[in-house]
């Protein structure tokens, strides 16, 4: 009887929604504006390194370290908008593997950052380069919590984490162009404030994106 | 039902097809019931857990993508407020075993100061729509469809103010709590 006057209530509250974008469209349209928002954020606002391109050419390793830049930046995104709405099964079963992903990825970041010895180190830092990534960074994790807010993702610390990652790894590995290759630099200016920024924004997510209550 | 009844119902409810939603909602209740029963086994705790779950279902249902199993989709929010409430109750549950092992020395040591002056200040500050729904169910302990019905509102959007209303009054409380203390 309660039961039944209570569904009335729900349905007399209904009103026409618009379904959220389905995930890979979404995340189609993000990954290309992204980076697009990226790479003319770094052009305008300070000159690139120079022989960066060069060095695509003649360094793998190089190479190597932006692939698995723009990787990171688009996994996470892939995750995020496959996890911001409930029950897609496709990215459940694809879940587990992605902790073990990120940390292999970050684990070998790390491990080329510092041991490199290929690269060289003598120039061309990029004045603010930290500030610079941080501030480019808001738009896109603004874009990110809206989405969020108007979606409804169950784990809250997992998906902050990934909207962290996916507003600032794509800078971090902007800056790979645009500043120094100094290993200490990278890892104390480019790779840590992006950890600092996931885990942050997970914190965050945790108390603003409640929805179900 | 079937499966795919269940999917065109509900993608008709995303477009404000209250026939359709009500439909959906009696079709889902006793599938949400049957889940329930294997976590919770009184009633009265079933329907509350159900009463969140429908209105979470209700919030997220722009969530629902119309080419995907709805099923799959209600019950990943299912399972993860069945959950939240396993937690909740468990840890009321933890605290009252906690409290209930204390010996009388020891519970008059740990015996909270008197806020209630405090409560109602805070509970003063809260905006009004609130204020109204925390004084009508708690204070003058009105039934929630009394007070819904004497806020003019439904009883979902009643307790949606009064949940949101003690997490305001949590946060003004917790800064007078711990200068209390």
């Amino acid at each position: 009887m309660r039961e039944s006057k209570f569904i009335d209530d729900i349905v007399n509250d209904l009103q026409p929604r618009k379904a959220v974008q389905a995930p890979n469209k979404i995340f189609f349209i993000w990954t290309v504006t992204n980076f697009l928002f990226v790479f003319g954020a770094m052009y305008y606002s300070g000159s690139m390194r120079p022989g960066w391109i060069e060095d695509l050419v003649d360094k793998p390793q190089y190479l190597l370290e932006l692939l698995l830049g723009v990787g990171i930046s688009t996994l996470a995104g892939y995750f995020l908008f496959h996890h911001a709405i409930p029950g897609d099964k496709e990215a459940e079963e694809k879940r587990r593997f992605l902790p073990v992903l990120l940390l292999a990825v970050l684990t070998l970041s790390l491990t080329i950052s510092l041991f490199s010895g290929t690269q060289d180190t003598s120039g061309h830092f990029r004045m603010n380069c930290i500030y610079q990534m941080l501030v480019f960074s808001i738009p896109p994790l603004l874009v990110l919590l809206y989405h969020l807010k108007r979606s409804a993702p169950l784990n809250l610390y997992y998906v902050g984490f990934l909207a962290g990652l996916a507003a600032i790894a794509p800078f971090a590995t902007a800056m790979h162009i645009a500043c120094s290759l100094d290993p200490k630099h990278i890892l104390i200016w480019h790779l840590s404030p992006v950890l600092v920024v996931a885990l942050a924004t997970a914190a965050v997510t945790q108390f603003w994106m409640r929805w179900w209550k | 039902m079937t499966e795919i009844d269940l999917n065109q119902l509900a993608a008709k409810s995303q477009k404000g097809d209250k026939t359709a939603y009500k439909a959906l909602l009696l079709a889902i209740t006793p599938r949400i019931v049957r889940f329930l029963r294997k976590s919770f086994s009184r009633d009265e705790v079933i329907e509350d857990v159900l009463q969140d779950i429908l209105i979470s279902l209700h919030r997220g249902l722009h969530t629902y993508q119309p080419d995907r199993d709805f099923l799959n989709w209600m019950y990943a929010i299912a399972k993860f407020r069945a959950i939240d409430q396993l937690r909740s109750r468990y840890r009321l549950k933890e605290k009252e075993v906690l409290t209930d092992t204390l010996d009388d020395h020891e519970r008059k040591v740990t015996e909270e100061p008197d806020f209630s002056n405090e409560v109602r200040d805070a509970l003063n500050k809260l905006p009004l729509k609130y204020r109204e729904a925390i004084q009508l169910t708690k204070i003058d302990e009105l039934s929630v469809k009394e007070a819904a019905d004497r806020l003019k509102i439904s009883e979902s959007a009643l307790k949606t103010r009064c949940s949101r209303g003690y997490r305001m009054l949590r946060k003004k409380l917790e800064q007078v709590i711990d200068e209390g203390i």
